[in-house]
């Protein structure tokens, strides 16, 4: 979809391009950096759990295979899940048997750039940059990428309905991938 | 041992470590195996009209994969005859002519000098014609394609990709007659991922039908107790019904059978029992997939195609082929150390579009870096490279099941599921083409 098109919230959210949307409060910007830095936390203190008690129900999490790729649908992804199977892979992330993570990675979701653009109706596209810093088993490895969170005002405050985390070097190989973006 | 005898790596029972870690012997691989056999570098579709081409990689060298005027295609090297520049740069593009950037020499499709600026100024002033510096890019010297899925070889002689192929050809046919329309377009990207490892782990974990249990424990032990393992065909419902299956038990595993042949190729039998991800399934989508294929082939073979269950299909050196979920994963070398692998998958054509994201879901769960199944194989190939580098023994014993083979009418070895007689096939392919006369 283009730049202009409408924003949906569904169980396969579409991500327009970083523009759009009408300008936000100070109030609200602090607002969503804040929770893009304990959602950071989350992952970083290794709560995969609550990381993905982030999601609404029908929230999806995408990491596209391609750069400027338009649809999880008609392509591979890198992942490409529902919040059902981010609860499984955070349950997996919790189980002794799971060897990618013996020894388990550190990491550090460093998180710059943030700009938000209020959808209506309790909905904000917030942009960002991400960089990964993940040590492991004697290797330091960088993932820098670009994020979009569509989040949406509930009775819980702010929730991810859709986000999509385009990596700098997605069509690069990749080791094992454990810690999410 | 050095790689003087490499011949002696291999022992029925046994293989030497160094096969997997030694520097020495991976620069022999490239010439004896890499130069040599068959191997997969791209699909008919990927370069539907002349001119249309796309970067691959056959063994050591970057290779220019190009449909030609007449509807065949040639593979050439990626080297430009005059400085030695790689031409072509981008995977993939529409040309009419390849043109080098550094000094603007330009060739034909088929790999034939075009043009060459100031011609006299080269030779004396004879010009390039009739000089070997003018013979254009180099053309590799056997390409076909079976069933749309071409191969190549860097040599000139040896049996015919047909032969080569032998009892495996038959999962192509399979693949293509999935199709109702009767034929394949790969489509949906690649994913690609990495390990610091030898090849071989890979290609040998691929056929290795007790290694799931212990390694994917975690994946299958969550995916149990997830809620999602209903036959829903929502996204939760396949990954989940994929990650359970690999929670069969040993005794079941020995049920899944096991096929060897001459070549180095083996393929294992499918082990997807019902759900969205059983070899029929009672949906919608599926019915009017069947109706279709009915209308193309007949309700007998409908029924025949159908009834083709493998999971991995390897052919030997680095293919593995699921004609079940139309996918495709190559393997590439990069060094004694280091393995990528790219996995791709194909449309139906002809078919209902959601039977696609069957295929992409499959690949998804199955072939990212960030799989809930791969990771795990991908940790255990690397500590694989870490302990064999050890010295303490220099053999790695594969007589697993060797007391079960049983020879088929067709030539091949047939095992229970639990068997090392894939690995052992693979290594008997190895160690022929390693002492084969260069």
């Amino acid at each position: 979809m283009g730049a202009g098109d409408t924003v949906s919230v569904g169980p396969v959210p579409a991500w327009g391009a970083p523009t759009g949307g009408a300008p936000v409060s100070p109030a609200i910007l602090l607002e969503v950096q804040a929770f893009l830095i304990d959602e950071a936390c989350r992952l970083d203190e290794g709560r995969f759990g609550e990381w993905v008690d982030l999601f609404n129900e029908d929230g999806v999490y995408w990491v596209p295979s391609e750069p400027g790729q338009a649809s999880p649908d008609d392509m591979l992804s890198i992942f490409y899940e529902s919040k059902a199977l981010l609860r499984l892979r955070a349950q997996r992330l919790a189980h002794p048997q799971t060897h990618a993570q013996v020894p388990r990675s550190r990491t550090h979701h460093h998180i710059n750039n943030v700009s938000v653009a209020d959808l209506g109706a309790g909905r904000y596209m917030a942009y960002s940059l991400l960089l990964v810093v993940e040590w492991r088993a004697g290797e330091q490895t960088l993932f820098s990428a670009r994020c979009r969170h569509e989040l949406q005002r509930g009775g819980e405050g702010l929730r991810i309905a859709g986000k999509r985390v385009d990596l700098l070097n997605c069509d690069a190989p990749h080791r094992a991938i454990s810690v999410p973006f | 041992m050095t790689a003087d005898n490499v011949g002696a790596m291999v022992r029925p029972d046994a293989v030497h470590r160094a096969v997997y870690v030694d520097p020495e012997v991976f620069a022999l691989e490239q010439e004896r195996i890499f130069r040599r056999a068959w191997m997969y570098v791209g699909h008919e579709s990927e370069i539907p009209g002349p001119g249309d081409h796309v970067l691959s990689q056959l063994g050591p060298e970057e290779i220019i994969l190009v449909r030609q005027h007449d509807g065949g295609f040639a593979a050439l090297h990626n080297r430009c005859a005059h400085r030695g520049a790689r031409v072509v740069v981008e995977p993939r593009g529409r040309h009419e002519l390849f043109t080098c950037a550094y000094h603007a020499w330009s060739y034909a499709l088929d790999g034939a000098l075009d043009s060459v600026p100031l011609p006299e100024g080269y030779m004396h002033g004879k010009g390039l014609a009739g000089n070997p510096r003018a013979q254009g890019l180099a053309k590799v010297p056997r390409v076909e394609s079976y069933r749309g899925f071409i191969f190549a070889s860097h040599c000139a002689e040896g049996p015919g990709l047909r032969e080569f192929l032998g009892g495996l050809a038959g999962i192509f046919d399979n693949m293509v007659d999935r199709a109702p329309g009767g034929a394949l377009v790969q489509a949906g990207g690649r994913l690609r991922m990495a390990f610091r490892g030898n090849w071989k782990l890979f290609m040998e974990n691929a056929v290795d039908l007790v290694h799931p249990g212990f390694v994917h424990g975690g994946s299958v032990a969550v995916a149990r107790k997830s809620p999602h393992t209903a036959d829903a065909p929502d996204m939760a419902g396949q990954t989940t019904q994929m990650l359970m299956a690999n929670g069969l038990r040993l005794a079941e595993w020995d049920q899944v059978g096991l096929a060897a042949f001459p070549q180095g190729h083996v393929y294992m039998n499918g082990f997807y029992r019902g759900g969205v991800i059983g070899a029929e399934r009672a949906d919608p989508v599926f019915d009017r997939y069947r109706a279709a294929l009915v209308d193309c082939h007949g309700e007998a073979k409908t029924r025949d195609v159908l009834a083709v269950d493998r999971f991995n299909n390897l052919i030997w050196p680095t293919l593995l082929v699921n004609s079940r979920f139309q996918t495709l994963r190559i393997v590439r070398p990069v060094a004694v150390d280091l393995t990528v692998v790219t996995s791709c998958c194909f449309r139906l054509e002809g078919a209902p579009a959601e039977m696609f994201e069957l295929s992409l879901r499959f690949l998804n769960t199955a072939s990212s870096a960030a799989s809930l199944v791969a990771s795990d194989d991908l940790e255990i190939f690397e500590r694989c490279q870490r302990g064999l580098q050890d010295s303490a023994s220099d053999w790695v014993d594969l007589s697993r099941g060797m007391h079960q083979d049983r020879v088929a009418a067709d030539g091949s070895t047939e095992a229970p599921g639990t068997s090392e007689l894939p690995i052992r096939t693979q290594l008997r392919a190895w160690q022929a083409h390693m002492v084969a006369a260069v």
